[in-house]
């Protein structure tokens, strides 16, 4: 007795749907395994057909387009809500940053000459002695200009004022008049 | 069997389902809706939900077998459906990705049981045939959905696309993710153990 190789169920599958070759239908027909196994699955799909489904009245199916449309506008803002919230920290740094970027500039430390290049070397100025020498009896000269101190107000002359005076002081220095 | 109103309107309702699991409107008003809900036109996915309700709702129904776990899990669909049309890409159509997201969400879905609807008063038993008929008829329907409901998960889902929204094996297998010798196969086994099923639940 030989054995026969019996199709797949896939061509099977066919078969019930009377889609197969005509080959896998005479298997079918030839073979009582076979045969048994379509006639099971036909029975099969005509019961499940019996399976019908209550239907909702008409009516129900406009409250459930007004349930989903609400749910979805809910989802709608809480998304937009949520997008929001990483341009909320991105702004939330640049707030926090502005202190810091527009931090005044440190007061200076007492006054300070302005710094061109035709000023000599500090050891080779004698300008600045005099100037110094200025600052430390401060106290004991007249106010000048506006009321303010003399350091104070070498601090505020611009370049060539500054040069202007320091070229005053040096020949006045030279000439023995200081 | 006398025609009546009675005996017809369930043929009527019947009739009527099995017509719209095949939608008839073109694919490219689908496709033209979603462009139309990613632009904000939110009442596009408001006729979306209109297109697709009865064939989701009844999907649900086929895994959980009452209405109110059928409705939760409907309104879920279209809720994640909404949520994911900016990852939508097109490469199948939207009711095949649509029916995905229902049977992901069927599969997923872990809510009790809730109790099948009480007995009907043995009064109503004892009615017009029609009525007789009428509650054989719906018995024999809640048994079949019941033996529906204990089959393999892939059995199942392959059965319901299959018979009850009359998809092809390709469109069936693009929702699954199988071959379509893969769907042939599962609905086989299926159609095959629901028979077993049923057998042996009215066996003498």
């Amino acid at each position: 007795m030989t054995t026969r190789r019996h199709v797949p169920d896939e061509t099977l599958m066919d078969v019930v749907d009377d889609a197969a070759t005509p080959a896998a239908q005479a298997h079918v027909a030839a073979c009582a395994e076979c045969r048994g196994r379509v006639e099971e699955a036909r029975e099969g799909l005509a019961l499940s057909r019996e399976a019908e489904i209550p239907e909702p009245s008409p009516l129900y199916w406009q409250a459930f387009r007004r349930q989903v449309g609400r749910r979805v506008e809910t989802e709608s803002r809480r998304a937009s809500w949520w997008r929001l919230v990483p341009i909320a920290a991105a702004a939330a740094g640049l707030i926090a940053m502005v202190p810091i970027l527009h931090a005044p500039a440190p007061a200076p430390v007492g006054p300070s000459l302005p710094a061109w290049s035709a000023l000599p070397p500090v050891d080779q100025d004698p300008g600045l002695a005099v100037l110094q020498g200025f600052a430390s009896t401060e106290g004991d000269l007249v106010a000048t200009h506006e009321g303010r101190g003399v350091t104070e107000y070498i601090a505020t002359l611009s370049d060539d004022e500054s040069r202007a005076l320091a070229d005053v002081l040096q020949d006045r220095i030279e000439k023995g008049k200081l | 069997m006398t025609m009546t109103a009675e005996t017809l309107a369930p043929l009527l309702i019947l009739t009527a389902a099995r017509e719209e699991n095949r939608p008839s409107w073109p694919r490219d008003d689908d496709r033209q809706a979603v462009e139309a809900c990613r632009r904000g036109e939110r009442e596009a996915f408001d006729r979306l939900v209109e297109r697709y309700q009865r064939n989701v709702y009844r999907l649900c129904y086929r895994y959980v077998n009452n209405h109110q776990d059928a409705n939760d899990m409907a309104q879920e669909v279209f809720l994640k459906a909404y949520k994911a049309l900016g990852r939508f890409r097109g490469d199948s159509s939207f009711s095949t990705w649509l029916y995905r997201i229902a049977v992901n969400t069927c599969l997923n879905f872990r809510a009790a049981r809730r109790p099948e609807g009480a007995e009907l008063p043995e009064g109503l038993a004892d009615g017009a045939p029609g009525m007789t008929e009428r509650i054989e008829r719906d018995q024999q329907a809640r048994r079949v959905r019941e033996a529906v409901s204990r089959l393999p998960e892939k059995q199942r889902a392959t059965l319901i696309l299959k018979v009850y929204h009359d998809l092809t094996h390709g469109e069936v297998a693009a929702i699954l993710g199988s071959s379509v010798g893969t769907v042939k196969a599962n609905l086989f086994h299926a159609m095959g153990n629901l028979r077993k099923l049923l057998e042996a639940e009215g066996g003498e």
